[in-house]
C-alpha cells in the first residue's frame, strides 16, 4: 500500500465509525440469517443403516395408514420417486465439461425427479481429470425460504470424492439452476464415478429428489515434459507434465518449490509463446499427488486449453505474494 | 480474535459447524457495518446486505482455500452484495449537491462534522468513489471492478482519475 493509498485507507477510517447500535443489529442479522439456514453447506454421507430404518419406518407407515392390499396406496407408492437412473458417458469429443458448456455445448445427461411438485431435473455433468461437475434445473417452486439446497451422497460415492462447490440461483420466478462439484483423487478418477445423490431440501422446499449419477472418465494422454522458471521470492516452477483430454481441454501439471509453506504463489496466464493467445481456463489450481495448499513443494494441475503442437515456449504470468511475474518457460 | 483461533474456526466452518462460522461472522460484526456503510447509506440496506452476504459466505465457504484470505475473501461477498443493491437504488439517488467544505481537522471532528464528512465521500461516490473505495480502500483490482461494476476497465480506470481529482479539490493536495 502507498502511503497515498495509507492516507486514504486512515482517513475513511476515521470518518466512517459505525455506531454501536448498528454493530448491534449487524450481530442480529447474521444470527437471524444463520438460524433460517439448514446446516451442513457440504456433502454429508447417509450411512446405509440409517436408509434401511428410514425405509422400514416409511413402508411401515404407509402399509399400516393404507393397508398392503389397498391399490390406491400401492399405486401412490409406485409412483413415489426412489431412485432415477441415468449415464453420463464421454463419447462426443467435442463436448467436455462446465468449459464447453459456458460455450453453449455440455455433456447432456437426462434424469428428473419429481417431488412435492418440485422437479430436479439433472441436465449436464462431466468428469475432466480429477473434476466432477454437474449441473441442473429445479422448476415448480412455489415459494422459497432460503437460497440453498442440501446435498447428500450415499456411501457407495468414490471414498475420495470431495464436494468442493455448490451454488443456486433463480432463472425465474419458479425456476432455479444449480451446480456442484467436487474432486476426486488421481486413482478413483481413472475408473468409472458413481455418485448417489440426494438432495433432500431445495430452497426450503423438502425432497428427497434421488439420482444415480455415473460418469466414465474422458480420455486422457500425459505426456512428460520438462520446463522451469524461476519466480520472485527464491520460488522455483518446473513443468512436469501435460494432459490432454478428449474435447480440448488439458491439465498442465508443475512442481512448486517455494521459500517458505505460507508463499502465495498464483498463476494468472498461460500463453503459448507461438501464438500468445490466453490458454489458462481456471485459475484454481488442483493440488496433485496428495499434495496440498500449505506445502513447501505442492504439485499443482492448471486447467488449460490444448496447446498448440510442437509448442516450444509458454509464456506464465502471475504473482508471487505481492510481487508480479511473467517468465517464459522453453518445454521439451 | 488471534489468527491460530481464526483459522482454526475456519477449518471447523468449513467441516460444517455453523457455530464456528457465526463466531467468526460476529467477530467481524464491526467491521462489516463499516465495509457496508461505505457503499450504502440506508440502514436496512446495509442489513440486508450483510444478511446476503453471511449465506453466500456460508454457502461459498468451501472454496476458500486458505484461511489467512478470510478477511479479504468475505470482504469482496459483502461488497458485491452492497454493489448489487446500489446499483438498483442508483437511480434513485439525488442530484448532485455541491460538497461540504472539509473541516479543518479531521481528527477532532464531531459527529455531525462526521456525517457531513462521509456524505460528501458519498457524493463523489455517486459517480467515480464507489470505484475509489473499492481500488484505494479495499484493494480490488482493475478486473475485479470491472467485472463487478461490469463496466469496461478504461471505464474503471477514469472513474479512479476522476475521483482521485474530486478529492484532491475538495481536501487540498494534502489528501491523495
Amino acid at each position: 500500500m502507498t502511503p497515498d493509498d495509507q492516507k486514504f485507507h486512515d482517513f475513511v477510517d476515521r470518518v466512517n465509525t459505525p455506531s454501536p447500535t448498528d454493530v448491534a443489529q449487524t450481530r442480529a442479522t447474521i444470527q437471524n440469517t444463520l438460524a433460517q439456514i439448514t446446516p451442513a453447506p457440504h456433502q454429508r454421507r447417509i450411512r446405509p443403516w440409517q436408509i434401511g430404518v428410514l425405509t422400514a419406518v416409511a413402508a411401515l407407515f404407509l402399509l399400516t395408514l393404507g393397508g398392503i392390499f389397498n391399490p390406491a396406496m400401492n399405486e401412490v407408492f409406485a409412483k413415489a420417486p426412489v431412485v432415477g437412473q441415468f449415464f453420463a458417458r464421454f463419447t462426443d469429443p467435442d463436448r467436455l465439461s462446465v468449459v464447453v458448456e459456458n460455450n453453449g455445448g455440455g455433456q447432456h445427461v437426462t434424469g428428473q425427479s419429481t417431488v412435492n411438485g418440485v422437479t430436479i431435473k439433472l441436465d449436464s455433468a462431466y468428469l475432466e481429470g480429477q473434476t466432477v461437475g454437474v449441473t441442473g434445473t429445479a422448476t415448480g417452486i412455489k415459494a422459497r425460504k432460503n437460497e440453498w439446497f442440501n446435498l447428500q451422497l450415499a456411501k457407495s460415492a468414490p471414498a475420495s470424492f470431495e464436494q468442493t462447490a455448490m451454488d443456486v440461483r433463480a432463472i425465474n420466478q419458479d425456476t432455479y439452476r444449480f451446480s456442484f462439484f467436487g474432486q476426486l483423487d488421481a486413482v478413483d478418477s481413472r475408473k468409472p464415478v458413481t455418485l448417489p445423490i440426494t438432495i433432500s431440501r431445495f430452497v426450503g422446499h423438502p425432497g428427497p429428489w434421488k439420482f444415480n449419477l455415473k460418469l466414465t472418465p474422458s480420455r486422457a494422454v500425459n505426456t512428460a515434459i520438462r520446463g522451469t522458471a524461476q519466480l520472485p521470492y527464491q520460488t522455483k516452477l518446473a513443468l512436469t507434465q501435460y494432459t490432454r483430454y478428449s474435447g480440448g481441454t488439458a491439465l498442465l501439471t508443475m512442481n512448486l518449490t517455494l521459500a517458505d509453506k505460507d508463499t502465495d504463489v498464483s498463476v494468472l496466464s498461460i500463453k503459448a509463446a507461438a501464438d500468445n493467445e490466453e490458454r489458462l481456463l481456471n485459475a484454481t489450481p488442483i493440488y496433485q499427488n496428495d499434495t496440498h495448499d500449505g506445502q513447501q513443494n505442492p504439485i499443482v494441475g492448471y486447467r488449460i486449453k490444448q496447446l498448440p503442437k510442437n509448442t516450444k515456449q509458454l509464456n506464465i504470468s502471475g504473482s508471487v505474494n505481492d510481487k508480479k511475474y511473467n517468465v517464459t518457460v522453453p518445454i521439451q | 480474535m488471534d489468527m491460530l483461533t481464526q483459522h482454526r474456526l475456519i477449518r471447523r466452518a468449513q467441516r460444517g459447524d455453523p457455530d464456528a462460522f457465526a463466531t467468526l461472522m460476529t467477530d467481524m460484526a464491526e467491521y462489516l457495518t463499516r465495509t457496508a456503510y461505505l457503499y450504502l447509506a440506508d440502514a436496512h440496506d446495509v442489513q440486508d446486505a450483510i444478511s446476503a452476504a453471511t449465506l453466500a459466505a456460508f454457502q461459498a465457504l468451501p472454496q476458500l482455500k486458505q484461511p489467512r484470505h478470510w478477511r479479504t475473501w468475505i470482504t469482496r461477498i459483502l461488497i458485491r452484495q452492497c454493489y448489487a443493491r446500489y446499483k438498483v437504488k442508483a437511480h434513485e439517488i439525488y442530484a448532485q449537491e455541491h460538497l461540504p467544505e472539509p473541516p479543518a481537522d479531521t481528527g477532532q471532528l464531531t459527529t455531525e462534522e462526521k456525517m457531513d464528512l462521509l456524505a460528501g465521500l458519498r457524493e463523489i461516490n455517486q459517480a467515480h468513489a464507489l470505484t475509489l473505495m473499492m481500488f484505494y480502500y479495499h484493494g480490488l483490482s482493475i478486473k475485479e471492478i470491472s467485472a463487478l461494476q461490469d463496466n469496461p476497465a478504461n471505464t474503471v480506470k477514469s472513474n479512479l482519475r476522476r475521483g482521485r481529482q474530486a478529492l484532491r479539490d475538495w481536501l487540498g493536495e494534502d489528501y491523495l
